[in-house]
């Protein structure tokens, strides 16, 4: 509603007629009606006053519950094994079905769920019943923030002789690959596809069929396919770097690195004088060869949606062993997932990570203007 | 009706002054015309579809920022005298060059301009970082000194720090660094900073001390 404007008889004061009063009260009695900003003084309104949070269409978070002493051994569901494995017989020693687990183990002892509103898979918009998320209709222009935290509690390599995963800059008569530059990465997969949450249906944010984002995310997984039976492999060398992940080309920043492993070396002394250990081991605690327990790592992302979608579920995903690698062909920055084990001739990095706690929480933020 | 409307009574049969009508209704006018606050509306009275977009924050993602890749330069411990059997390179930052420059200060991570409200701005940075520890205390075979290195983060607002984060030591970690600050009406730069420590005289020149990389600065407005 615009402005009222009355019929002023100041300074004149001189007869009024009828029509003009009317006009006044005619004014007057229009302006009860669609009253809106233009009514409305600047901050002159508090958030009592909105019948629905200005900021947050819906916030959420859990955690799967599991919470154990330290010096446990965890459930092995709570054992998230990386793509390289020592005990695949073929020539790369990976199974494909490693590439990525889903962070799935909950309550009190640590067994798998696939139900979402358990383990990281968080229902969208609450619950409908003890299987199905309510799941919200996202709005072009509204944003989610992601945010999560694990507890690493320990990473378990193949080859319990640390020393076989010793690279030549602790080693020089080693001819192992390097260990020290290598992660495991915690990442978000969104389902907008059913209630019930299914694992096939996590996808990432900017998947061209079922996301709900115009950018390009980049998962740990991609780029290694095909897997195991003599397939491709994610050696730059011999792959060209074709499964190299530049960091500038698509989105990382949904990505939390998980350090496993370090070395260190002696002083002039020679070759032999190192040390390798874990980053973390809190089941049988710090040791020479165990840099400390747990640790808890964090991470979020921010997620600017671009197509309506009605989002079911949250969860979060392990991927393998991630290094560093730098093209020089295409001078770009990036990662790749590790496909060589240790036992293999070129040496590689292998094993488990443990984990205990996991929370995962969201905020969709109400829509901008778009 | 407004609070603040207080009528006029006109004594019935007189004869009445039209300078009394302006009075009796001229309150009204005052506060009608956008002079309704609080104490006007009642809880609860507006809803979702009486609000235009954006009307109570404005949201600002700047995602996928990564340490320029012409910035970095190759770990020479890492490729020389003899190369990692897989030939991964790890390429970052050493103190010889630019913009690290023996370390000790702020170099620019990101730099973004902004039109904003008045109001409160919260500042969220998060990124990847590793600092390339593979040797703890010495390089192999030498004398040479090239741990412990650490990296701080430090967000600035038109230049005025407002966050400064603690050094960090982890070798691979995503770190993530938040501050909410008071904030005027226009177009406001904030920037976002890393620092290694100082170099030693007995650091090794050829490590890469630090890298980055998946980098997301939200700019999160909420008006006054």
């Amino acid at each position: 509603m615009g402005n009222v404007n009355l019929q002023k008889f100041y300074p004149d004061n001189g007869t009024a007629n009828a029509t003009e009063v009317n006009a006044n009260y005619n004014a007057i009695n229009g302006s009860t009606q669609g009253i809106n900003n233009e009514n409305v003084g600047s901050e002159g309104l508090i958030r009592e006053h909105f019948d629905f949070n200005p900021t947050f269409r819906y916030a959420d978070w859990q955690d799967n519950g599991y919470y154990v002493a330290e010096g446990t051994t965890l459930n092995l569901d709570a054992q998230y094994r990386s793509l390289t494995d020592t005990g695949i017989a073929t020539a790369n020693k990976t199974n494909d079905a490693d590439k990525k687990h889903e962070i799935n183990h909950n309550g009190a002892t640590g067994t798998a769920s696939t139900q979402v509103g358990t383990g990281t898979k968080i229902g969208v918009g609450g619950m409908a019943d003890s299987q199905n998320a309510n799941g919200i209709q996202l709005e072009v222009g509204d944003v989610i923030h992601v945010f999560w935290n694990v507890t690493a509690w320990r990473f378990e390599p193949d080859n319990s002789t640390l020393s076989n995963y010793v690279c030549e800059l602790v080693d020089s008569t080693s001819t192992r690959s390097s260990i020290l530059n290598y992660a495991m990465v915690v990442y978000p997969e969104f389902n907008t596809q059913d209630s019930l949450g299914s694992n096939n249906n996590f996808t990432d944010a900017g998947d061209g069929s079922h996301g709900f984002s115009s950018d390009t995310f980049r998962n740990p997984a991609d780029g290694v396919a095909p897997l195991g039976g003599g397939g491709g492999v994610s050696d730059p060398n011999s792959t060209g770097l074709n499964n190299l992940t530049p960091f500038a080309d698509n989105r990382t920043d949904h990505w939390t690195w998980i350090p496993v492993m370090m070395g260190s070396g002696g002083s002039a002394s020679g070759g032999t004088n190192f040390t390798v250990a874990v980053m973390m081991d809190a089941e049988n605690g710090a040791s020479d060869t165990a840099i400390g327990a747990a640790k808890q790592c964090a991470g979020q992302t921010y997620i600017s949606v671009t197509t309506q979608k009605t989002l079911y579920a949250i969860q979060l995903y392990v991927s393998g062993l991630i290094g560093l690698h730098y093209n020089t062909s295409t001078e770009k920055n990036g990662s790749f997932i590790e496909d060589q084990a240790v036992t293999n001739a070129q040496g590689g990095i292998d094993g488990t990570l443990h984990i205990e706690r996991a929370s995962i929480g969201y905020v969709i933020y109400r829509k901008e203007a778009v | 009706m407004p609070y603040r409307f207080t009528k006029s009574d006109i004594t019935s049969g007189s004869i009445v002054q039209s300078r009394q009508l302006d009075n009796a209704v001229g309150t009204f006018a005052d506060v009608i015309n956008g002079g309704m606050d609080r104490d006007n509306i009642p809880v609860d009275a507006i809803g979702r579809l009486s609000c235009t977009d954006n009307f109570h924050h404005s949201i600002k993602i700047f995602s996928n920022i990564n340490a320029p890749d012409d910035e970095l330069f190759p770990d020479q411990n890492y490729v020389e005298p003899t190369p990692n059997r897989l030939g991964r390179l790890m390429y970052g930052y050493r103190y010889a060059d630019d913009p690290t420059n023996s370390g000790g200060g702020y170099a620019t991570a990101t730099s973004q301009a902004a039109a904003m409200e008045e109001g409160m701005l919260e500042i969220s940075w998060h990124c990847s970082e590793a600092k390339t520890q593979y040797w703890s205390y010495w390089k192999d075979h030498s004398s040479d000194k090239v741990a412990l290195k650490s990296v701080q983060w430090q967000i600035r607002v038109d230049g005025n720090v407002v966050y400064t984060g603690p050094a960090q030591f982890e070798i691979m970690n995503t770190s993530i660094h938040r501050c909410t600050i008071p904030i005027s009406k226009g177009t406001h730069t904030v920037s976002v900073h890393w620092r290694v420590p100082l170099q030693r005289d007995d650091d090794d020149q050829d490590q890469v001390v630090l890298s980055w990389w998946g980098g997301q600065l939200v700019l999160i407005n909420k008006y006054r």
